[in-house]
């Protein structure tokens, strides 16, 4: 066992994790979906593509360009929030929130791949 | 080029810049987390406010890079202020550690490389067209790249010295050289500089380090089995060793080309006139001979690595030679052609200073060589003097020294291998001159004054032809017809038919048959080489007579035939 390891699966399980609870709940209920949830997972997945940086493998390769999907999703989704808060003023209208929580929905799809690679490398090296 | 190339410089640089972008995100985390959570100023109801995450965000992007807007987009509460102070310190901290990073990053000299390492391959990889790779920007390098340049062919060079690779960035080529600081013996580098491209065409290898040269051809030849590779080499051993490599390989050893050149000059000067009038050396023409006295006592000082093989080639041709020699162990062997101690006025008496007709200063040292130089003029100032020249930045002091004749090694050598590259048939036609200066000397005459007559000047232009449908369309097609082209008829002016350029077919060459100066009613065929020495003004008007159908229609027949159709009609209804 090693540190690195522990912290680095810590990390790209926890963003899944945080992304699935944000994700989970009816779509367009915005009492379902918290704010700071969201949040956490951005910050946890910003996290994840900063240790996955440097890995010259194939492997990480594909691990970084999973977590530079979901970082994308992520800000979309971000992003249409604090657009309807702020710019325009709608609030979280049903449609807003659909349209929000699908974008994470897909940023879960990402982290899910992402932790797939992670189990089934571990599976492979055997040790 | 291998793909772990590419990559090697984004790898370093995110390499390095995980740990600052981890460190970023997390303190923006906290902070945002921190100012989202502590209670603003009331609102009207008396209810604490907060800060959404959007505007927690927002003011952390303008503190954290020490903008400072101000308390944005309301006034804050004092928990709040306190809250800013905190992440005003840790922000502007972990910024200014971050852009460190970066600094240090773009200065650390290994990402340096890297970094010209890949533009240098990616540069040569796009090269269209063919290349030698040059190892060794020293003094031969460069005076052999200028020549290249100025004969149109385009180089590559590896130098292991920063400094030089800076140098060559400021030449004003034609064409731009690329140039990578590195150690060519890793064969990573060899790659780089292009040895498996096709367009790559000779590998010419200069440095002074013989185990690297020795090194470097070795695994050029391992890399490109049909390579031509050029080494420089003093040392017989490693010589056969470079040799035994195989395949297209020459050895230019510049203490034997040099001895041999000196040689020239004092025993054979006719031939080293021409010699250096086919080379451009500024000033050379055929009218006199360089050293023009040839009996008489020789004073040699130096008698080093060069200074061996120069008393030894002078000595074969009978001359009268006494040496100077500051260590004893170098001279042990010819002892009685030598005086032992330093080359200054007392032992150049006697040596023979008074009684002997040139001086050679062929030491390692310029300054040595320049100041025997002036000692020996004073005394004696009817003596032939040929100095040797180590440095070429000392070339206005040799300039300045009355001194009758310069040699540079790295000049002759540079000279020898660029006439290998772009005219190896002046090595027969020189091979030829000697042979008939030691059969038949009243012949070399004639060809030195014909040579004079029908070129003359200074700096004449040498170059091959082929005889081929792209190089010479218009011969080809007069063959093809069956037409007779003498080699005599497209040396003539295309003004006056019956005058000729200043132009004179040197060498010959058909297949393996070499004819060194082709007679004029030579009868050209396809694919025939023909190496030219002409006025550098009159190449346009030749390759227009081997090219252009019209002229070289006038200059077979000597009537300027109609061109276009209506006046070749009239024309051949006139006649009919």
């Amino acid at each position: 066992m090693n540190a690195e390891k522990v912290v680095f699966s810590f990390i790209v399980v926890l963003a899944l994790t945080l992304n699935f609870g944000f994700f989970i709940g009816e779509m367009e209920d915005p009492t379902h979906h918290n704010i700071y949830e969201l949040f956490a997972t951005i910050f946890v997945n910003f996290l994840a593509t900063g240790l996955k940086l440097g890995d010259r493998t194939q492997v990480g390769a594909v691990l970084l360009s999973t977590s530079l999907v979901a970082n994308l999703q992520l800000i979309a989704a971000a992003a249409v929030w604090g657009y309807v808060e702020h710019v325009s003023g709608t609030g979280l209208t049903p449609e807003n929130t659909s349209m929000m929580v699908s974008l994470t929905g897909g940023a879960l799809i990402a982290n899910v791949i992402s932790v797939v690679i992670l189990v089934s490398e571990t599976l492979m090296s055997r040790r | 080029m291998p793909a772990h190339q590419l990559d090697r410089v984004s790898f370093i640089v995110l390499r390095h810049m995980r740990t600052p972008i981890i460190v970023l995100v997390c303190v923006y985390a906290v902070c945002i987390f921190g100012m989202v959570m502590v209670p603003g100023l009331p609102d009207a109801n008396g209810q604490a406010t907060y800060l959404s995450f959007f505007h927690a965000y927002y003011f952390m992007a303008y503190t954290a890079t020490t903008t400072g807007f101000g308390e944005l987009p309301g006034e804050f509460s004092n928990a709040q202020r306190m809250w800013a102070v905190f992440c005003l310190y840790v922000s502007v901290v972990t910024w200014l550690y971050a852009v460190g990073k970066i600094i240090g990053l773009i200065k650390n000299p290994h990402l340096q490389s890297a970094i010209s390492e890949t533009r240098f391959a990616r540069a040569v990889a796009k090269k269209k067209n063919d290349f030698y790779i040059v190892c060794g920007f020293g003094d031969t390098g460069s005076l052999l790249i200028r020549g290249l340049d100025d004969a149109g062919l385009s180089t590559v060079v590896i130098d292991a010295d920063d400094e030089r690779i800076k140098a060559l960035d400021l030449r004003d080529y034609r064409s731009k050289v690329h140039g990578l600081c590195a150690d060519a013996t890793e064969p990573r580098f060899l790659l780089d500089a292009g040895i498996d491209n096709d367009k790559c065409i000779g590998m010419l290898i200069l440095s002074n380090n013989e185990d690297a040269n020795l090194k470097v051809a070795v695994s050029a030849r391992i890399l490109r089995p049909k390579l031509k590779i050029i080494c420089r080499s003093t040392s017989i051993d490693n010589e056969s060793e470079i040799l035994a490599i195989g395949g297209d390989i020459h050895v230019v050893d510049p203490f034997r080309v040099f001895a041999s050149y000196l040689g020239m000059i004092i025993y054979n000067p006719t031939i080293q006139t021409i010699n250096e009038w086919v080379s451009g050396t500024p000033g050379a023409t055929l009218d006199h001979n360089i050293c023009p006295l040839k009996g008489g006592k020789w004073i040699l000082c130096g008698h080093g690595r060069m200074g061996r093989i120069v008393y030894k080639k002078l000595t074969e041709k009978q001359i009268d030679i006494t040496v100077v020699e500051p260590i004893l162990e170098n001279i042990v062997d010819i002892a009685d052609h030598a005086i032992l101690g330093r080359a200054n006025l007392e032992n150049l008496e006697k040596a023979g200073l008074n009684d002997c007709v040139g001086i050679i200063a062929g030491t390692n040292n310029d300054t040595f060589n320049l100041s025997m130089i002036h000692q020996a003029n004073r005394v004696n100032s009817s003596l032939f003097s040929i100095v040797r020249q180590n440095q070429h930045s000392n070339e206005i002091l040799f300039k300045r020294a009355h001194v009758d004749y310069i040699m540079q090694p790295s000049l002759v050598i540079a000279r020898m291998v660029l006439f290998m590259l772009t005219a190896p048939l002046l090595k027969p036609f020189f091979s030829y001159l000697r042979l008939v200066y030691e059969n038949d000397p009243s012949r070399l005459a004639d060809i030195t004054n014909r040579l004079a007559l029908e070129v003359g000047g200074e700096a004449p232009m040498v170059k091959t032809y082929t005889f081929t449908q792209k190089k010479a369309p218009a011969v080809y097609q007069k063959m093809f017809e069956q037409t007779e082209v003498r080699l005599g008829d497209i040396c003539r002016d295309p003004a006056i038919q019956t005058d000729f350029l200043k132009i004179v077919p040197l060498v010959h060459k058909r297949g393996k048959t070499i004819k060194v100066l082709p007679p004029n009613d030579l009868l050209l065929m396809a694919e025939d080489e023909i190496l030219f020495c002409m006025r550098p003004s009159q190449k346009v008007y030749f390759e227009a007579n081997i090219s252009n159908i019209h002229t070289l229609d006038y200059l077979l027949t000597g009537v300027d035939h109609a061109k276009g159709n209506f006046f070749r009609w009239l024309e051949n209804k006139q006649t009919s």
